[in-house]
């Protein structure tokens, strides 16, 4: 290992957060913004009244909607950007429990897929579709998030192991080892296999 | 220049051969073949200010050519049982029963010079994929030597 490395920043490991935060940011904006459209639509001299109503209804739940994907976003980046949140993916690598619906929700998509198309029947495999369509994505989504936050949980912890962490997101990750006995346990089991391959592997293993 | 570079980092790059191939010889031979094309082509190369990403980037595609001749591909190069001869025989045995990928990183990253930047543009992958790869090989090994 070479020896006086600079140390990596967290935002160039974990990429996850930022994409998330800029995805989540223009989803709730574009709805916001579908909704004040609606709002001026409405303000517009309109033929029918219940049009009106309805483009009413729709900013309704485009503004509130909107506003609530926007601080759940806002959470979320808050939430996912320390660098001890990480720590629990490595210390709980283990699929999603909503995994287990993945396979059977996509085999249910197809399957419903299949029977609308052969007997034209899309108005009644409709829910089934929209159900098993939204289990399957949700499912899939979340895992991949899952095990791609596992592989950056990895480099997290291997940089702080070997200590080119920032001293700010290091010292984040001392104070959760001195809280958590079982923590701190793994990090330094990790430690010693790790003084040992360095040791072997210097040493040559021929 | 380059008789410089052979003799800082020609142990270091036998070595790393020598772990990739298990075989002292050919991994001799490997060094021997990459010095031998920086010398006939000087001007192709650039060993310019960083020459071990280079010299450790064609080593191990040395490395890989020597053992595609050996065997049919695989990603996992399991060597037979040894009889144990000291208390590393078993983290031997879990290191050659590593994924490729993962073995590659962890030799690379124990070499004496090389840092987690010069280890991802020889492996051409990202920083943050050499620091996982790292830390789930270690994992494994954990898990494999673990009672």
């Amino acid at each position: 290992m070479k020896k006086n490395e600079r140390p990596v920043p967290l935002r160039g490991i974990v990429c996850l957060p930022r994409w998330l935060m800029i995805s989540g940011v223009a989803l709730s904006g574009a709805c916001i913004a579908f909704g004040v459209g609606l709002v001026v639509h409405a303000a517009l001299p309109a033929e029918g009244s219940g049009e009106v109503a309805g483009a009413i209804g729709g900013a309704i739940g485009c503004i509130v909607g909107g506003a609530g994907g926007l601080f759940g976003t806002l959470c979320d980046w808050r939430r996912r950007l320390p660098a001890t949140v990480y720590l629990r993916h490595v210390q709980h690598d283990a699929p999603h429990p909503m995994w287990r619906w993945f396979r059977p929700a996509l085999a249910l998509l197809a399957a419903a897929l299949l029977v609308a198309a052969l007997f034209d029947q899309w108005t009644l495999c409709y829910p089934v579709i929209q159900l098993s369509g939204i289990m399957a994505f949700l499912a899939g989504t979340i895992e991949a998030i899952r095990r791609h936050s596992t592989r950056r949980a990895r480099a997290v912890f291997a940089l702080y192991a070997d200590g080119l962490l920032e001293p700010h997101d290091t010292a984040a990750i001392d104070a959760t080892r001195a809280q958590d006995p079982t923590f701190d346990a793994d990090v330094r089991a990790y430690l010693q296999i790790s003084q040992q391959v360095d040791d072997l592997l210097l040493a040559g293993l021929d | 220049m380059i008789a410089e570079t052979f003799t800082a980092w020609r142990e270091r790059l036998v070595r790393f051969a020598a772990q990739l191939l298990r075989d002292r010889h050919d991994a001799e031979e490997v060094v021997q073949d990459v010095f031998a094309r920086l010398l006939a082509q000087p001007d192709r190369f650039d060993l310019g200010q960083a020459p071990e990403v280079l010299l450790f980037r064609m080593v191990r595609i040395g490395c890989i050519d020597v053992t595609r001749k050996r065997r049919p591909r695989s990603n996992v190069d399991v060597e037979p049982a040894a009889p144990p001869a000291d208390d590393h025989i078993d983290l031997r045995e879990a290191l050659a029963r590593l994924p490729r990928d993962e073995r590659e990183t962890l030799l690379l990253t124990a070499v004496d010079g090389l840092g987690y930047r010069e280890v991802a543009e020889i492996l051409g992958c990202s920083l943050g994929t050499v620091a996982a790869r790292r830390c789930a090989a270690i994992t494994r090994l954990r898990e494999r030597l673990t009672p």
